[in-house]
């Protein structure tokens, strides 16, 4: 038991006191605000948020069915190429692939193109380390120091250039859009390019610096599963080439789970696609090379709207639907056993 | 006296801990169990420096204040009720049972933590037509639910609101944004590209309206139940210090003079207000009416 001093005052000449000091925070005389749960707050706040709940869930759910969506298996309907891409010694074949579609409805508004992959696992956690970012930034590293094993060198000590299992698994089929107008075919105009975030693009993603490209990336090769280099993956866009390029800032940034889509391109308004993608016949030229068959994966082309709250997904409209009826539900509840059950709230008289 | 309150006073602050901790460890335990089950490789959602940071910084705090000042019923009330003590000593409110209600609330919070934005991103684009779901939008949105949610649930146990507690709970919140804005800022990344990867992911994450309704909506599904049955236990069962705060209320609304007890002179002695015990039997007789002079308690 500790020691107890007094705390009375001292005398002259007495032991020091070794009291805490008299001051409100010592002595715990803080003004505090001590709220309590009582029934007008609380029924209050249930039937609020309930309410709010709802009309959010209500609104969620109305643009998320103002969405018009259009998805495609083509790793499916593409079997003969599916087949060739399981046989690796075939890489440099070139396999073409068309896939008919109608759309019943125009798909007013920007529409976006996606690739859907599903039953690649890009969040697999040796999978997601392997990345240089100091190499992506265009800066000179010893990507041996890096956790890009195994695709950092090949045998004759020549480094790939970008390093690692993502960089080297990047999605490389090419998918165009044709509209078949009356009797002839036009292809619709994509955009390839603003579709990554602006910090990927501008601080994440740096090209070594030279006058040139491919002399910037000299000494370097391409990593083992791609067919060109990392200087010619757009040689048309000296700003969407290199370590900038868009589908490859897209594919580095992974995605959580292992069904997933990522922009692939936007398209453009004009001509006869000024309000977005009209109803009729249209055919995907895909050029197939990204093989799943061997991990049971397929692919999907996805064309979409989108609107404030995202794509067409109602699970989030869905459960706040569902908690503002439990949130009324509960307040009701608590309204009912208050009611009924309650003991008579007594106090102390004096 | 003093060393009940002490007891008391550490008794609520590691069942406080606990709670807090039992979020992030059964939120880790079931992303990895998902993980394993779906997957096949055991990978964390959050980056290090927020599973560091989130245990030593963002949490912390207001759980420290608030054992530290927290008082259920003002001193003066703890003379004239020493029945208030009991449960302190017959080791009512920090037991096995208590514990393990905790822990059930930990594994709810963290199943609906990981659930609700799994749902909502498992298909999710941007506003601008981008993907939404990539790892570190999903973690950056799950980290902030969980600050959010922790700093709400501190926010309903402390019941006396002192300036601290107000700067250590809001200060812990802006503790959390300030870190993880500097943490994905361009500064950060440039001089440590290996070390800071979720560069420029705060702001273009947290600017997406679907990450701000699925964390309020995770906010609100994990708060709802708790503020329901402490509502409802308040009602029904209400113990001793609750009548003690209650019969403040009366007062203070019919602005009688009570200060009938003069603080004796034991300047030096500390409160914690959890000294105060609770204990349902006596419950009744003090409710009935037939135990209120003071003389009697």
């Amino acid at each position: 038991m500790k020691n107890k001093t007094s705390c009375l005052p001292q005398e002259a000449g007495a032991r020091p006191s070794r009291c805490p000091d008299n001051s409100a925070f010592k002595q715990q005389r803080l003004p505090a605000w001590k709220p309590q749960l009582t029934i007008a707050t609380v029924l209050s706040s249930f039937f609020l948020t309930g309410a709010f709940c709802l009309s959010v869930g209500i609104c969620l759910i109305l643009s998320a069915n103002s969405i018009r969506e259009f998805q495609i298996n083509y790793s499916d309907k593409c079997s003969e190429c599916s087949k060739l891409r399981e046989n690796t010694s075939n890489w440099n074949k070139e396999c073409h692939c068309s896939v008919n579609f109608t759309l019943k409805e125009d798909m007013l508004g920007d529409v976006f193109m996606y690739y859907g992959l599903q039953n690649f696992y890009q969040n697999h956690r040796r999978y997601v380390i392997s990345r240089s970012d100091a190499q992506l930034l265009g800066q000179n590293v010893n990507i041996e120091k890096s956790y890009c094993a195994p695709f950092t060198t090949y045998q004759n000590g020549t480094p790939m250039a970008p390093c690692g299992a993502i960089a080297n698994s990047m999605f490389n089929d090419t998918i165009d859009l044709f509209y078949n107008l009356n009797s002839s075919v036009v292809q619709v105009p994509l955009l390839k390019t603003g579709n990554s975030w602006w910090t990927d693009k501008n601080v994440k993603f740096r090209n070594p610096k030279s006058d040139n490209l491919s002399s910037a990336f000299a000494g370097t090769a391409r990593p083992p599963y791609w067919q060109k280099p990392v200087y010619l993956l757009d040689e048309e866009d000296e700003r969407n080439n290199g370590y900038v390029n868009d589908d490859f800032i897209i594919w580095m940034r992974v995605s959580a789970f292992a069904t997933f889509r990522n922009l692939y391109r936007r398209v453009e308004r004009v001509k006869q696609f000024v309000n977005g993608l009209p109803a009729g016949n249209y055919t995907f030229h895909i050029s197939y090379n990204f093989p799943v068959t061997k991990f049971k994966g397929r692919k999907h082309v996805i064309l979409s709207t989108v609107v404030w709250s995202g794509g067409s997904n109602p699970f989030l409209g869905i459960a706040y639907v569902v908690t503002g009826t439990a949130a009324t539900l509960m307040g009701f509840v608590i309204t009912a056993i208050h009611l009924k059950l309650r003991k008579k709230k007594t106090y102390f008289q004096k | 006296a003093a060393r009940l309150q002490e007891y008391a006073g550490e008794g609520l602050r590691t069942l406080v801990l606990a709670y807090k901790d039992l979020e992030e460890s059964y939120y880790e335990d079931w992303a990895e169990r998902l993980r394993r089950a779906a997957l096949g490789s055991a990978q964390t959602v959050y980056d290090q420096y927020f599973i560091t940071l989130y245990n030593i910084v963002y949490t912390s705090l207001p759980v420290l204040a608030m054992g530290v000042f927290d008082q259920d019923v003002p001193e003066q009330r703890s003379m004239e009720y020493p029945k208030l003590y009991e449960p302190g000593q017959l080791n009512l409110l920090f037991n096995k049972r208590e514990f393990f209600i905790c822990i059930a609330q930990g594994i709810y919070t963290s199943v609906l933590m990981f659930f609700i934005p799994y749902g909502v991103f498992a298909d999710a684009t941007r506003d601008d037509g981008a993907q939404l779901a990539d790892y570190q939008s999903f973690a950056v949105t799950v980290a902030t639910s969980l600050v959010i949610v922790v700093s709400v649930q501190i926010g309903l146990d402390t019941g006396f609101w002192t300036a601290i507690n107000h700067f250590f709970i809001w200060g812990s919140l802006a503790a959390y944004f300030a870190i993880l804005f500097a943490m994905h800022s361009d500064g950060l990344f440039q001089m440590f590209p290996n070390q800071f990867r979720f560069v420029g992911n705060a702001q273009n994450t947290l600017a997406q309206p679907t990450v701000w309704l699925t964390i309020a909506l995770t906010t609100v599904v994990c708060i709802m139940p708790v503020v329901a049955f402490r509502f409802l236990k308040l009602d029904l069962k209400p113990e001793l210090s609750d009548t003690v705060r209650y019969t403040q209320l009366v007062r203070k609304k019919q602005k009688t003079q009570h200060r009938c007890m003069r603080r004796v002179g034991r300047a030096g002695s500390r409160r914690s207000g959890y000294a105060f015990s609770h204990q349902e039997g006596f419950g009744e007789l003090i409710m009935s009416g037939k135990n209120m002079r003071l003389s009697s308690l």
